[in-house]
């Protein structure tokens, strides 16, 4: 039996009580349709005749009490609506009477019908003359009291009807009695036989329980003490059930899971634990991040301060570059009038370089007339020159002619003396020619050496003004480098004020950073207490070693 | 007695126009290398060569500045032979004659080292004026080389 599995035993189990359940169940069928054909046969037959028979004679009992009704009313109105009721009721029992034949099927049902329906006839025939005799005094305007006649007519046939039609009512009755009695007892008998098929079955049924019950409960408790165990914290029992049905599998599968979840929880100590030194790492960190911020809140406050300076400093060179700006322009300006003025004095230089040579030429002219001078004064002084010779030998012959060159030796004297004078003259014209000569020559020089000044003058004023060009260049070639250096101040300037801000804004970020950081570190706290949780709460769990 | 006066140096000196042929313009003048100092050279006066002596040159060792008062004194010496031989002297500022009475001279001193040409002396205005004797212008040696010229001269 230990080796039949679970399902098997179930299978067995169920087979032999649905087996006897079975035969029961067939015999119990046969004895139901015996009993279903009666109840069919009364249901068909026997309660319909009993209903309409009933029916019938309820109608006739109605329609009797309505004639006296209408026999007992005196208002028209009245009458005439118990009359309809009468007519209705009549049309109603004749529909019952007509369904009635159509199920008589004996022949005691078909005698005794006849004789109620032979009744019946008589019964509407008395009924009728009644209702018409009334009318006609209707019509006259007269109300009849009925009462006498129908005692009369009706009556009579009434109680004769009733009879008959209770004499078949009592064979329906019996009939239907006797079917019921039949069906009765079919029931009781299945009564027994389902009893005693229901104890076959219970006690098989307790029996294949039972050795289910133990099959299953003992496996399943030693699965659910081990399950309790894990729950507690015991992953160190495993499952031996010895059997080789489902269990041992589910034993098996036990097993297995038991094995993973120590490792699992193996893992997850250690997890835990370097889960709890991470987050000790973390939270130093976190420390000194929030140092590091606090620092950095404190240097931007200290670079904000420098970005203040520095943009105040940028406005001060900003005013010193405009100042220096007007200065250069101002410099330029005056630099062009003396580059103007040097050119004036270079107009001037050249007119006095012109005049210069005019008064060159002029000299040169100068000189060649006193070159011409010189030459007639030489002609004259050769003259005076031969003339004197003249004389000199003129006197030396007067001389050696003695007494009659005496008046020759004073015409030789005077022509001697002539020709001093002229001598004296063309020496004092020499020397004047000489010392105009000297003075053109000097003069010459002096032109020439002045020439030469106000050459290289005119060339040190074009150098000057070259200079001086340069100067205005550079100087002007400043001016938009001022421009440039004030836009980069203002720039500068501008950018120290952005700067400012921008610290402004990372001083608050600096500032956001540290409230992070401290809620980081309320965060690490808790993480640390839940690593905490984790670890107590996994430290109880007690594994195969 | 009518003298030419002429200047050596910053001095005047007196030459006797008896001894005077006459005067010329200091021109056309005949170098003569290799002649004894003083003889300077030939020049022609009227076609005869005449030999020149620079009394500026013999008297101070400078030659005669070329000026115009520079002249040529046609002078007449008595040769070593008696002749009268023609010399030419190249004197500066030969310019005036002077009328002095002989006897106005006073005799000059003569003293070693002195040229044997320098004669009496004598007063014009302020300054000192000597008489200088052609003969003794000429040395010996100049003499003798201007007699050689001559005899070549005759010839």
């Amino acid at each position: 039996m230990k080796s039949l599995t679970i399902r098997h035993r179930i299978l067995v189990s169920f087979a032999a009580v649905l087996v006897v359940m079975s035969v029961i169940a067939v015999i119990a069928y046969a004895w139901f349709l015996q009993a279903g054909q009666e109840a069919t046969e009364v249901e068909k037959g026997i309660l319909p005749d009993l209903y309409h028979s009933t029916a019938i004679m309820m109608g006739q009992m109605t329609a009797h009490s309505l004639l006296q009704e209408y026999a007992l009313q005196d208002n028209p109105s009245d009458r005439s609506t118990l009359e309809s009721a009468i007519t209705t009721n009549r049309d109603q029992v004749q529909r019952s009477m007509d369904d009635y034949e159509a199920t008589i099927v004996s022949d005691i049902d078909k005698q005794n019908y006849a004789v109620v329906k032979e009744l019946a006839n008589q019964f509407r025939l008395a009924e009728t003359a009644v209702l018409d005799t009334s009318r006609a005094a209707l019509s006259k305007g007269e109300t009849l009291n009925e009462s006498p006649a129908i005692k009369n007519t009706v009556e009579p046939i009434f109680v004769k009807l009733q009879s008959a039609l209770q004499a078949m009512v009592e064979d329906h009755r019996g009939e239907a009695n006797s079917a019921t009695q039949q069906i009765s007892s079919i029931v009781r008998t299945a009564e027994v036989g389902l009893s005693v098929g229901l104890l076959i079955a219970l006690g098989l049924a307790l029996l294949l329980g039972y050795q289910l019950f133990r099959a299953i409960t003992g496996p399943l408790t030693r699965l659910v003490d081990a399950v309790q165990l894990m729950r507690q914290g015991d992953f160190s029992e495993r499952l031996d059930l010895r059997r080789r049905d489902e269990f041992s599998v589910l034993a098996d599968g036990f097993n297995a899971m038991a094995d993973d979840l120590t490792t699992l929880i193996g893992q997850v100590q250690r997890s835990s634990i370097q889960v709890g030194t991470s987050i000790t790492e973390i939270a130093a960190t976190s420390k000194q991040q929030q140092a590091t911020a606090t620092e950095i809140a404190a240097t931007t406050t200290e670079i904000r301060a420098t970005a203040k300076e520095i943009s105040a400093t940028s406005n001060e060179l900003v005013r010193t570059m405009n100042e220096v700006s007007t200065v250069a322009e101002q410099t330029a300006a005056v630099a062009g009038g003396g580059q103007e003025g040097l050119t004036r004095m270079e107009g001037t230089m050249q007119q006095v370089m012109e005049a210069a040579g005019a008064i060159n030429s002029k000299l040169a002219i100068l000189s060649e007339k006193a070159g011409s001078i010189n030459q007639v004064v030489t002609t004259i002084t050769k003259v005076a020159d031969q003339t004197n010779l003249l004389s000199l030998n003129a006197s030396i012959e007067a001389e050696k002619a003695g007494q009659y060159g005496r008046g020759f030796a004073v015409v030789a004297t005077e022509i001697r003396r002539l020709a001093d004078q002229t001598a004296v003259s063309t020496y004092d014209i020499e020397q004047m020619v000489k010392d105009i000569q000297s003075a053109v020559a000097a003069g010459v020089m002096g032109m020439d050496k002045f020439s030469e000044q106000v050459r290289r003058g005119m060339q040190e004023i074009q150098q000057v003004g070259g200079q001086l060009f340069e100067i205005i260049q550079q100087v002007q070639g400043l001016v938009p480098r001022f421009e440039v250096a004030n836009e980069g101040m203002q720039a500068q300037a501008t950018g120290a004020g952005q700067i400012s801000d921008t610290l402004t804004q990372l001083s608050e970020a600096a500032q956001q950073t540290v409230e992070s950081l401290q809620q980081s570190t309320l965060a690490i706290d808790e993480l640390n207490q839940v690593s905490g949780g984790m670890r107590s709460s996994i430290s109880r769990f007690k594994l195969r070693a | 007695m009518l003298f030419l006066a002429f200047s050596m140096g910053p001095d005047r000196y007196l030459i006797d126009v008896h001894q005077i042929e006459e005067v010329m313009p200091y021109i056309d003048v005949k170098v003569l290398p290799g002649a004894p100092t003083g003889v300077v050279g030939l020049v022609s006066y009227n076609g005869i060569p005449i030999p020149l002596i620079d009394v500026t040159l013999l008297a101070l060792g400078r030659p005669s500045e070329r000026l115009l008062s520079t002249r040529i004194v046609v002078t007449r010496y008595p040769a070593h032979d008696g002749e009268q031989r023609l010399l030419g002297l190249i004197a500066e500022r030969v310019t005036d004659t002077l009328e002095r009475d002989p006897a106005d001279f006073a005799p000059f001193g003569l003293e070693p080292g002195t040229p044997p040409y320098l004669g009496p002396v004598a007063s014009d205005g302020s300054e000192i004026i000597q008489w200088v004797k052609v003969e003794a212008l000429l040395s010996e040696e100049i003499r003798t080389a201007l007699l050689r010229q001559a005899a070549i001269g005759d010839q």
